[in-house]
């Protein structure tokens, strides 16, 4: 048996296998001491103690010197913390303290904010503290303030859950009360009290808390950690996440908030045509031939504003679908977006089977590659549209009253970085800019002057003068309060509307008051450009007395109101849209409290 | 030596004692021990005691920047500046990597494992251990440059050789907790089991050698080298048929050699596994290089932004850039020598040698001066080419000297390289 195997071991192949193995033995130590090295001494430590709850930090005596900090200049400052340095990209400093991945819990912060932002940084995970954490951030963005909201995975780039314009110009400062209440997988986040969006989903768990400077100097107050023991403690507004047949919640909270990542198919949004991705926290479509191309959210909302932030990243015809009966297809829901050419915006409907029908357009400056924000404010009969936080259209009337949201493109490459819909409850509108039908405006001849408070047309030789005020539609009512000159007793003034283009009387309606005010006639420019009066009335108005004017433009007709009394009903249409403008026979003729209200409701 | 030492007239009784054991040392059997050891006593005696000195005679900068993380013992302190830090951290701390920021990560584990290892034996004193492992690999070095050079030039220029590369100006940085002496020892190992084909060994050596620095995994190239030029393959041979023969033959019986080389590379996987594992980004080391102002430059990029700022200095006033000045020096003799290298020694340690300085120089010329330091093929042609008296005393004159100049920089927080 020895002998054996004695043999077997002088065997040269045993030889051989023996004089491979020991190196390799020693190889293996080697890697095995090495990768010890690497995992067992060297690994990231955390050392931090969990909180003490309540934790209050007013930063009156505090020493933050064994805080951890990347960058800057931290310092404790009149009771405040301070980051003073203000030449780079961002600053971290985090308390070291760790609250446990099962702790619910609220956390509290003051900011002092200065043209740059400032950041809670929340369940921050060690190590890598500044990878992988949650963070809020107050920071100015499209000249506002806006709260963005998100995490940051392995690299240095944030990966948006959100963000919600704070409607605050951003060269004014910001002072505000950020919370952040974290429960087992979602977080919800107010600012002064006010509860902006919840049931986020909560990425990290447990972790460390910091704050940030972005971009400057940051001062921070008031930081306090609060246990709270479920779900139930938390603001909660109806989840955002799970289809619902009708969302119904409190006055104007954040119901839904897009979270442009992860597996389209499992997002929530379905395209029904176009070539539409995820990447880097936005929703791109990219094909750019073809028309209407859209994709669609799984909620269906009523009552509410939405607001979508989206650029160009080629073409110009960007914008939104709402009110979508199915998800299927844009048949029957409300489209608003810019036109091909980039020259405007345009809103209307698609019915049943498809077919587009306007209900109105203005010019618009150039999306451009710039990013816009586009609201919808869609309420129980009517809705308004806002650009870049200007009002466009107010009063229209909705075709759909409620439905799925959508986004759309034609002809261009759109990239959508976010979508939030608040409810409106029972109010009607949030605060806007009225329309601003000067901003537009483009002189056909005569001397038109425009000044904030009013229009003036001061040519005084025999003729019409005609300006264009930059806004097609269909369904409206155009008012002006109208003063004629004392001194010409055959001065005139008035609308004309349905222009065919912006600078052709051919086709258009007209109606004025002439005579100095002694009457008020309407008619049609035929082919020619030559007028064809169709009615008159006398209405004897004093000159040099502002009188109101209004006219109630009907799909089919238009009524003429004088001094808030309909003069006129229903005189018939043939033209269904066009531009509008302004009118003045002789001079100087003033138009004051021009106004306009999309959709045929009275003034 | 022995001379002095013999004619020394009326020596005292330990003198006596320590001459007469002097002079029978067998030199030819314990050189290889014997002239390292003593290149390195003589030239950590300038670097140590003129550390020390520079710290307390010269009036340094002091501030919160401006650490001491061994305030207590000075003759440690002094050799923890700068980069020191971050090993320093990495020891006491593990690694952190902040994109964007200078982060741990940048720096190779193998130093810092063995500071956190040796750390235990000497009170958990990071900083005395981190300078005596810079030290014993800075002797192990030396042991294997003198036997390596001795193998490719003989005993004489191996003495020389070590003498050169120990007192070169920049040679402080292998007392200092950095990881220059660590590479080296590797570096070296490596090789000089590569030359005596002991492939198992130069695969393990290889290994480390890939984890301690950025430009580690370069000595896989040498290591092929020498495994290709033990089947008769050269570069200058590449035209005749019988050296692709012998080199066919030797991947039939020769295979498990080769494999053992193909350990090198994983000392740098297993480093960039553990990144990808902690931080999700496996070449962290490469990612943060920026954030030191070190970035892609291209070949010439870096050369010809410093050589610009040459143009625009004043010797006159003292408005030089002295950092660029000696940084483009260097790079230009290093880049000869490693042709000299090439073809003294063959195409590989050529290679070696340029991608020594050249990889570092693609980001950026900072520093060349200390990564010119282990670039140990450059020191055996110096090594060969002292056997000239003149060049010799020249270079025994003008290293030491500036290495204590050097010194004296560093301990007071001048920066160098």
């Amino acid at each position: 048996m020895v002998a054996q195997f004695t043999a077997k071991l002088n065997n040269p192949r045993w030889i051989s296998i023996k004089k491979f193995a020991a190196p390799l033995a020693a190889a293996i130590v080697l890697l095995g001491l090495l990768n010890y090295g690497l995992y067992g001494r060297l690994a990231p430590k955390a050392t931090f103690v969990p909180y003490q709850y309540p934790y209050q930090q007013d930063f009156s005596t505090t020493d933050i010197q064994s805080w951890i900090k990347f960058g800057g200049n931290w310092l404790i400052n009149n009771g405040q913390l301070t980051q003073d340095k203000t030449s780079l990209d961002s600053a971290s400093i985090y308390i070291p303290f760790s609250v446990s991945e099962k702790d619910g819990y609220t956390a509290q912060i003051l900011l002092g904010l200065k043209e740059t932002g400032g950041s809670l940084s929340f369940n921050a995970q060690y190590p890598g503290l500044e990878q992988n954490r949650h963070t809020v951030q107050l920071i100015p963005r499209d000249s506002q303030w806006q709260m963005v909201y998100g995490y940051f995975q392995k690299g240095s780039q944030i990966y948006e859950q959100g963000a919600i314009p704070l409607g605050i110009k951003a060269d004014q400062p910001l002072n505000a009360k950020l919370t952040v209440a974290i429960t087992n997988d979602r977080y919800a986040l107010t600012l002064d009290d006010k509860l902006l969006v919840s049931n986020v989903p909560l990425v990290y768990k447990g972790g460390l808390m910091g704050l940030n400077s972005l971009d400057g100097a940051a001062q921070f107050d008031e930081f306090s950690v609060t246990q709270i023991s479920s779900l139930a403690s938390v603001p909660t507004p109806q989840s955002a996440l799970q289809p619902t047949p009708i969302t119904v919640v409190d006055d104007n909270v954040v119901i839904y908030t897009s979270q442009f990542a992860g597996n389209l198919e499992d997002s929530g949004w379905k395209p029904f045509s176009g070539d539409w991705t995820f990447e880097n926290g936005k929703l791109i479509q990219r094909q750019l031939d073809g028309y209407d191309f859209g994709i669609v959210n799984d909620q269906t909302f009523q009552n509410y504003q939405v607001e979508v932030n989206f650029r160009h990243q080629q073409g110009n015809s960007a914008g939104m679908l709402f009110n979508l009966p199915q998800r299927e297809s844009k048949n029957g829901g409300q489209l608003v977006r810019y036109t091909d050419d980039g020259k405007g915006l345009f809103w209307g409907y698609f019915d049943a089977q498809g077919a587009f029908t306007g209900q109105g357009y203005i010019n618009t400056a150039p999306p451009a590659q710039d990013s816009h924000v586009l609201t919808v404010q869609s309420l129980p009969d009517t809705y308004s549209i806002i650009l870049d936080g200007n009002t466009v259209a107010q009063d229209i009337p909705l075709n759909s009253r409620q439905g799925f949201i959508g986004l759309t493109t034609s002809q261009s490459v759109g990239e959508f970085a976010s979508v939030s819909i608040s409810n409106l409850g029972s109010s009607t509108a949030i605060g806007t800019k009225p329309i601003d039908l000067l901003a537009n405006s483009q002189t056909v001849n005569g001397q038109w002057e425009y000044n904030p408070d009013g229009i003036q047309q001061t040519e005084t030789e025999a003729a019409d003068y005609v300006t264009g005020i930059g806004v097609l539609a269909e369904q409206y009512v155009i008012e002006s309060d109208i003063t004629l000159p004392t001194e010409i007793t055959d001065a005139g003034g008035g609308v004309i509307f349905h222009m065919p283009a912006r600078d052709t009387l051919a086709g258009a309606y007209m109606l004025r008051f002439g005579n100095g005010g002694k009457i008020l006639f309407w008619g049609r420019y035929d082919d020619k450009g030559v007028f064809i009066g169709q009615g008159s009335v006398d209405v004897n108005l004093e000159p040099g007395e502002p009188h109101h004017l209004a006219v109630v433009v009907k799909t089919n007709s238009f009524d003429i109101q004088v001094d808030n009394k309909t003069i006129v009903p229903d005189v018939p249409l043939e033209q269904k849209s066009g531009w509008l403008g302004l009118i003045s026979f002789r001079g100087p003729v003033i138009f004051s409290h021009l106004r306009m209200t999309l959709g045929a409701s009275q003034p | 030596m022995n001379r002095i030492l013999t004619n020394f007239p009326q020596s005292p009784v330990w003198l006596t004692w320590a001459t007469s054991h002097v002079t029978t040392i067998d030199w030819a059997r314990w050189g290889w021990l014997l002239h390292p050891m003593f290149a390195f006593l003589i030239t950590r005696a300038v670097v140590m005691g003129g550390g020390y000195i520079a710290d307390i005679a010269v009036p340094g900068p002091t501030g919160q920047e401006f650490w001491h993380p061994a305030p207590e013992n000075l003759f440690i302190d002094v050799m923890a500046r700068w980069d020191s830090g971050f090993y320093l951290n990495i020891v006491r701390d593990g690694y952190d990597y902040t994109p964007g920021q200078q982060s741990t990560v940048a720096f190779f584990p193998v130093y810092p494992i063995l500071v956190n290892f040796a750390a235990p034996f000497f009170g958990n004193n990071s900083v005395l251990a981190g300078v005596i492992v810079s030290h014993l690999c800075l002797l192990g070095a030396l042991i294997f440059l003198y036997l390596f050079t001795e193998v490719e030039f003989g005993s004489a220029t191996a003495q020389r050789t070590v003498y050169y590369i120990a007192a070169f100006p920049t040679a402080l940085f292998f007392s200092a907790i950095y990881t220059e002496s660590t590479f080296l020892f590797f570096s070296l190992a490596t090789v000089y089991f590569a030359r005596r084909r002991s492939w198992a060994l130069a695969g393990m050596m290889g290994m480390i050698t890939s984890a301690s620095r950025i430009v580690g995994v370069v000595i896989w190239a040498l290591v092929l080298f020498e495994w290709l030029r033990s089947h008769d393959w050269a570069l200058s041979r590449i035209h005749k048929r019988e050296t692709w023969q012998n080199l066919r033959s030797g991947l039939r019986t020769d295979w498990g050699n080769l494999l053992w080389t193909c350990l090198t590379p994983v000392g740098l996987l297993s480093y960039m596994l553990y990144l990808k594992r902690n931080f999700g980004d496996p070449i962290a080391f490469w990612s943060v290089q920026s954030s030191w102002g070190r970035g892609s430059k291209g070949p010439f990029g870096a050369i010809i932004q410093d050589f610009n700022s040459l143009l625009h200095q004043n010797f006159g006033t003292g408005e030089i850039f002295w950092n660029s000045l000696l940084n483009l020096l260097i790079l230009a003799v290093v880049i000869v020598l490693s042709l000299v290298v090439w073809r003294r020694m063959g195409a590989g340690y050529g290679i070696y040698s340029l991608l020594g300085i050249l990889i570092p120089a693609e980001s950026g010329t900072g520093s060349l001066i200390r990564y010119a330091l282990v670039i140990f093929p450059i020191f055996m042609i110096l090594g060969s080419w002292g056997r000239r008296v003149w060049l010799d005393r020249m270079l025994m004159i003008i290293f030491p000297v500036f290495l204590g100049i050097f010194t004296v920089l560093f301990v007071n927080w001048i920066f160098l390289a």
